[in-house]
């Protein structure tokens, strides 16, 4: 035993974060102790409060301190429009570009029997339920490989009864990017998903 | 495109090996067990990133090394710079491939660089063995020509791995249609990008395998290469490109083998039943019919046909490797078919016997022993 176990198990709790190692949490550790004890207290503190107060909103689903979600509450954003995606952090994302102003729906997930994972593991019962006549449009904004466009087409055939605007992220060569750099593959996705200008 | 060096260490039975190769023809000679294949094994895994025997990357690791590191030295259009070095190190468990020293963004870019057709003793029984042999050699050889027809196939086994997951796990339950439907969608648009893919290779691969045969089988025999498919009897007799066809086809065919497929947990069709018919008029399908002697000239015919393949597609011509195969053709006319593709793109032979080649001036010759290459 190379650490008393107080260390150990600091040790332990940091090695189970995704990304962090062994080492790395040995480094953490050491630099975690090597702190004043108000500074290691305000991050304990955060990371208490951030999971008492964080919690998914009832509505969207999106990660939110108050309920429902701030997006969800926010009448001037057009409550006609929901974007489906798969988890918060694309909410997040979307967010950034501050052009969508329409409304969130995060499923938790996307389609895939070899996680395990049904429609009914995802929160669909939920985004049908916020369908009324006010809906007009959903766009599908799950990731463009093999399980989001599962997804995308399930969800597509449980809403085409429905009599709404369905639509789906574009897809192709990044903007910015010039094309003759994106890759062969890319381009030719590119180039089966063209539209008349 | 040339590989003009390969430098290997604690690959299989080789600790440290720099050999340079001719332009033409190079033949490794030596007892068994030296390390010849070895060494075409290294090339093939510059070319495909993998192995064409060992199951595991931990196999060629040399006994009791860490790793192994195999490198290569090429030039070629599809390289940025010439000559250009790609280079392979695994731990057993992960690999790493550099091009020029810079990792690969995906390892599978790695396919389509360094381009190789492999003739093994193995190969010599395509003919006879079951359906997935001939679709993997049509499938490796494509692979080497299209990224596109690379992603089509991954994306098609991909879908096709969740949809055989989800069809077994609804054994015994309700069965959820809009999933079902999504899946089949899924299947549908791979599959039929793949079938295409192959349709269009077996277009052009088809005739040079029967122009091949006739020559090696003195115009006695016609060899037919067709694209077998339940969905499509059909093109039996055509190689029409049946894109559009083989999607509507395989829908049709997932619907009429719904009960079969909820009942058994398995997708029974797609171009992953598929195959490729080698026929012979009046006499039938080779697979059935064939003599020792028709399956090794068809195999022969096929082998050389994909190097003018790879040619076609993409303008370069494959590395050859023939391992320990000359000696089965001894027939003048086999040989010489063999002699005339080694004459068009750089070869590497493995033998036991290399007297043939000693008065050869496009030979260079080398002497495997124990783990070492001399020239």
């Amino acid at each position: 035993m190379f650490y008393a176990p107080p260390m150990a198990r600091l040790i332990t709790e940091l090695s189970r974060l995704p990304g962090i190692g062994p080492k790395t949490a040995q480094r953490l550790a050491f630099y975690l102790l090597g702190q004043d004890k108000q500074d290691v207290q305000r991050l304990a503190d955060s990371l208490i409060e951030a999971k008492e107060k964080m919690s998914f909103c009832p509505i969207c689903g999106h990660l939110t301190d108050v309920h429902p979600c701030s997006i969800c509450t926010d009448a001037s954003r057009n409550a006609s429009i929901i974007c489906v995606v798969e988890g918060p952090s694309d909410v997040i994302a979307l967010e950034k570009t501050r052009e969508f102003k329409g409304r969130y729906h995060v499923l938790h997930g996307a389609i895939s029997p070899l996680d395990g994972i049904g429609p009914e593991d995802l929160r669909i019962r939920e985004l049908l339920s916020r369908i009324n006549d006010d809906i007009k449009e959903i766009i599908l904004a799950t990731d463009p490989n093999i399980e989001g466009e599962t997804t995308a087409l399930y969800l597509t055939k449980l809403l085409r009864p429905l009599n709404l605007k369905i639509t789906r992220l574009a897809r192709g060569i990044p903007v910015g990017g010039d094309l003759e750099y994106a890759d062969e593959v890319t381009l030719i996705r590119a180039l089966e998903g063209r539209h008349e200008v | 495109m040339i590989l003009k060096k390969i430098e290997l260490r604690n690959f299989r039975n080789y600790v440290r090996q720099s050999s340079e190769f001719s332009e033409r023809v190079n033949i490794f000679s030596g007892a068994n067990a030296q390390g010849k294949t070895n060494l075409l094994e290294a090339i093939y895994l510059l070319a495909l990133g993998k192995s064409f025997r060992a199951g595991h990357d931990r196999e060629l690791v040399r006994h009791d090394c860490q790793a192994f590191s195999v490198q290569g030295m090429l030039t070629g259009d599809v390289f940025p710079v010439q000559p250009s070095t790609i280079t392979i190190n695994s731990d057993g468990s992960r690999k790493k491939i550099f091009l020029n020293g810079t990792p690969l963004r995906k390892q599978t870019d790695l396919v389509g660089m360094a381009k190789v057709v492999l003739f093994a003793p193995e190969d010599l029984q395509i003919v006879k063995s079951a359906p997935s042999f001939r679709r993997q050699f049509l499938d490796i050889g494509l692979a080497q020509c299209s990224s596109i027809y690379r992603d089509d196939l991954y994306r098609y086994t991909a879908v096709l791995t969740q949809r055989n997951r989800f069809l077994k796990d609804q054994i015994g339950k309700r069965v959820d249609r809009n999933e079902l439907a999504a899946w089949n969608d899924q299947l549908i648009k791979y599959a039929n990008r793949v079938a295409a893919g192959r349709y269009h290779g077996l277009a052009i691969l088809a005739p040079i395998a029967s122009r091949y045969h006739a020559m090696v089988s003195n115009q006695r025999e016609e060899l037919h290469v067709s694209y077998k498919s339940a969905l499509n009897p059909a093109s039996k007799s055509s190689l029409e490109p049946a894109a559009e066809t083989y999607g509507h086809a395989l829908a049709a065919k997932l619907h009429e083998l719904e009960y079969a497929e909820l009942a058994r947990g398995l997708t029974l069709a797609g171009p992953h039943r598929d195959d490729l018919m080698l026929t012979i008029p009046d006499q039938g399908e080779l697979r059935v019919y064939a003599s020792q002697g028709q399956s090794r000239t068809a195999a022969l015919a096929l082998k050389m046909a994909l190097v003018e393949l790879i040619k076609e597609m993409t303008g370069d011509y494959p590395l050859l490797l023939l391992d320990d195969v000359l000696s089965e053709f001894d027939n003048e006319r086999k040989s010489a078919l063999l002699e005339t593709v080694m004459g068009i793109t750089q070869t590497f032979i493995t033998t036991t016997d290399p007297e043939r080649f000693s008065d050869n001036p496009d030979c260079k010759m080398f002497r495997v022993e124990g783990g070492a290459i001399q020239e």
